[in-house]
């Protein structure tokens, strides 16, 4: 799990140009979306979604569906241990 | 100046998935046919999607005919569109106070890589073919480009800059959009459902639209002619690709061009939204319409017709808007079922019989800005309330070229000219010492108009004073996003449509620039982006200064803001109303 989540700090950062941001700084159970977290919007999270399915072989069709698995880069490995196919 | 004229639409054509000429295209919708169908071609598309096509072997036939086969796919549409114009109005395009302007988003996408891409020198190639000497407008505004285009041309006339202006809008379904709309996840799989209950995306479709916009009635034909009373253009300053939450923008459009002839909402007999079928789109339209007064207003959008058109769209669907006007229908909304936006808003699935008057034509599009228009049969049509010159002046400037930065002449920043573009811009990034974490997921057309308009907006005092309305934003440039389209075609050629970026493909419109600054500096009044081979500073400022005289403006910040590569320069200036 520990390395999941490095991993996925480290994809998060390139794809969503978080210069200046360090994946230390990203506190696992911290809000990725709003003012209160790191800021990250609905463009966002389509890339996040393009994320999953080209390392983890997820597919989610409805940014919708997304919110409560993107919440913070814990429940996203969580998601993403349960349902990896790759 | 102000010329008190009054100024005529005449003489229209269509050439998109249903039919090559307006009367084709009206005699298709009457009969509730849409363009939109399942495609299954490879070289557009990994799969099958539904889309509305202009007819290949027709097209390929008439271009035949006309000795067109030197020019683009795109260009043979606007050749043969505006000719057909050009042939039942009597106009000479050649003639000095007759003016071109062109609403595209990507014109020549197809030919990316090459000059062709260059929007101002493919409208240069087709004003050439009609003999004009002038120098085209072309504006690339996002979904809203032809409804500004169609205001443009309107202010220009009465400002006496021309008499007469063919105006032409166009776009072509390409892997280019394609991509990017999938991307988004905001293609339906079945065709668009606007305002419906289970409306999930858009359709996306290809058409070029043109009309002649002319202050000389010896030229118009039609029994009821079309006249233009008013029009705005504004921005939601919320999210360069997310539709307001609150309709606060589209509002302020609808309300300023009704204000032009100081309209209620009962003298408005239907309302033409873009209603795109996203979720967010028409939900928003729906407040904005409501905030205008006009929820009792029969209202339709023609997108299951013929799709998403992008830069066509305003244009083809003001024609239909005149089509409208003079034969008493408003068209049903094919597909419709059941209302599925917040506001309760007139629609119907079928076409209905309307006493008119005139209409509102709206348009909203990615960077937030939106677009209304209004037109009126001639017989109801008000006088536009006359306007005073007004004096401006220029209050301060900014430039940034060779990686130095001067406000008023003095330097603000200077790092060695060698220095990559992406170094500098971070630098002076940092130099600002702000915490703006959305700096680094811009562009760098974005990252060189935000640095610019900082600099120049620390030194305003009005500004301070102005609310959103107040403030305008007039930018130019050559290479239109021609860098950000260039990494979004290579993302899609080397790894697969299904790798194509979101996070690119939003910056793959010159105008998201206006959006991003809007966004950071709360400026919600005139918003349009000019593409042009060279830095227009006087048409600009002769623009600003008639929407000074027209609207609520108090400021505007105008400029060029041009990036390709490592060429790169801007220059931005403020225009101050003196009181």
């Amino acid at each position: 799990m520990e390395q999941l989540i490095q991993e996925l700090k480290a994809s998060l950062i390139e794809a969503l140009n978080l210069e200046d941001i360090t994946p230390e700084e990203i506190e696992n159970n911290a809000p990725l979306f709003g003012e209160a977290g790191l800021g990250l919007d609905s463009i966002d999270a389509l890339e996040i979604i393009l994320i999953l399915e080209r390392n983890y072989g997820i597919r989610i069709a409805n940014p919708a569906e997304g919110k409560e698995i993107f919440y913070s880069v814990q429940t996203l490995a969580d998601y993403i241990t349960a349902n990896r196919k790759q | 100046m102000e010329h008190p004229v009054k100024i005529y639409a005449t003489a229209d054509n269509i050439i998109s998935s249903l039919g090559f000429t307006t009367l084709e295209n009206m005699e298709n919708i009457r009969q509730y046919h849409s363009g939109i169908y399942r495609i299954d071609d490879t070289s557009l598309f990994h799969e099958p999607f539904m889309g509305a096509r202009i007819d290949a072997a027709r097209l390929n036939q008439a271009a035949r005919e006309h000795q067109l086969q030197d020019y683009t796919r795109m260009e043979q549409l606007f050749i043969l569109s505006l000719g057909d114009v050009i042939r039942q109005s009597g106009i000479n395009p050649a003639a000095s106070d007759c003016g071109f302007i062109f609403s595209t988003t990507k014109g020549n996408i197809d030919h990316i890589g090459t000059e062709a891409a260059l929007l101002s020198l493919m409208a240069r190639r087709i004003t050439a073919y009609f003999g004009s000497s002038h120098e085209p407008i072309v504006i690339s505004n996002a979904c809203i480009s032809g409804v500004s285009a169609l205001v443009t041309a309107s202010r220009l006339i009465r400002q006496g800059r021309y008499k007469h202006i063919l105006v032409t809008g166009g776009d072509l379904l390409t892997r280019f959009v394609i991509t990017g709309f999938q991307s988004f996840k905001s293609v339906s799989p079945e065709r668009c459902r606007p305002y419906d209950s289970k409306r999930d995306g858009l359709s996306l479709g290809e058409a070029c639209g043109s009309v002649l916009i002319t202050s000389d009635s010896g030229l118009v034909k039609e029994s009821q002619p079309i006249v233009i009373e008013g029009g705005a253009v504004t921005n939601d300053a919320n999210h360069i690709s997310g539709p307001s939450r609150t309709g606060d923008g589209l509002y302020y459009a609808i309300r300023q061009a009704m204000d032009e002839t100081d309209l209620q909402p009962e003298d408005i007999s239907f309302i033409n939204t873009h209603g795109t079928a996203t979720v967010y789109n028409d939900e928003m339209e729906s407040k904005a319409v409501e905030w205008a007064g006009l929820e009792h207003t029969p209202l339709n959008s023609l997108k299951s017709y013929w799709g998403h058109t992008l830069g066509a769209s305003g244009i083809i669907e003001a024609i239909a808007c005149f089509e409208e006007l003079r034969s008493g229908e408003v068209f049903g909304i094919l597909g419709f079922e059941e209302l599925g936006v917040p506001k309760p808003v007139n629609i119907s699935a079928e076409h209905r019989h309307v006493s008119m008057q005139r209409c509102v034509k709206t348009a909203s599009g990615f960077g937030g800005c939106n677009g209304a228009i209004v037109f009126a049969l001639n017989t109801h049509a008000k006088p536009v309330k006359s306007v005073l010159p007004v004096s401006c002046h220029i209050t301060g400037e900014c430039s940034i070229v060779n990686n130095t930065i001067t406000v008023n002449s003095e330097i603000r920043l200077q790092t060695d000219p060698k220095e990559e573009f992406a170094t500098f811009i971070r630098t002076a990034y940092k130099q600002l010492a702000t915490d703006d974490r959305k700096f680094y997921k811009m562009d760098d057309l974005c990252k060189l108009g935000y640095i610019t308009a900082t600099h120049l907006l620390a030194t305003s005092e009005r500004y301070k004073t102005c609310s959103p309305l107040e403030i305008g934003l007039i930018l130019s440039n050559r290479s239109s996003s021609l860098d950000t389209d260039e990494k979004h075609q290579q993302i899609i050629d080397e790894m697969g449509d299904k790798e194509a970026s979101p996070a690119v493909f939003v910056y793959t419109l010159p105008n998201v620039v206006l959006g991003e600054l809007c966004i950071r500096y709360k400026i919600q009044g005139e918003n349009t982006f000019f593409i042009s081979p060279d830095y227009p500073a006087d048409f600009l400022t002769e623009y600003a200064r008639d929407v000074m005289a027209r609207h609520t403006l108090q400021l505007c910040i105008i400029g060029w803001c041009e990036l390709k590569g490592e060429q790169y320069k801007s220059h931005f200036y403020i225009l101050e109303k003196t009181n």
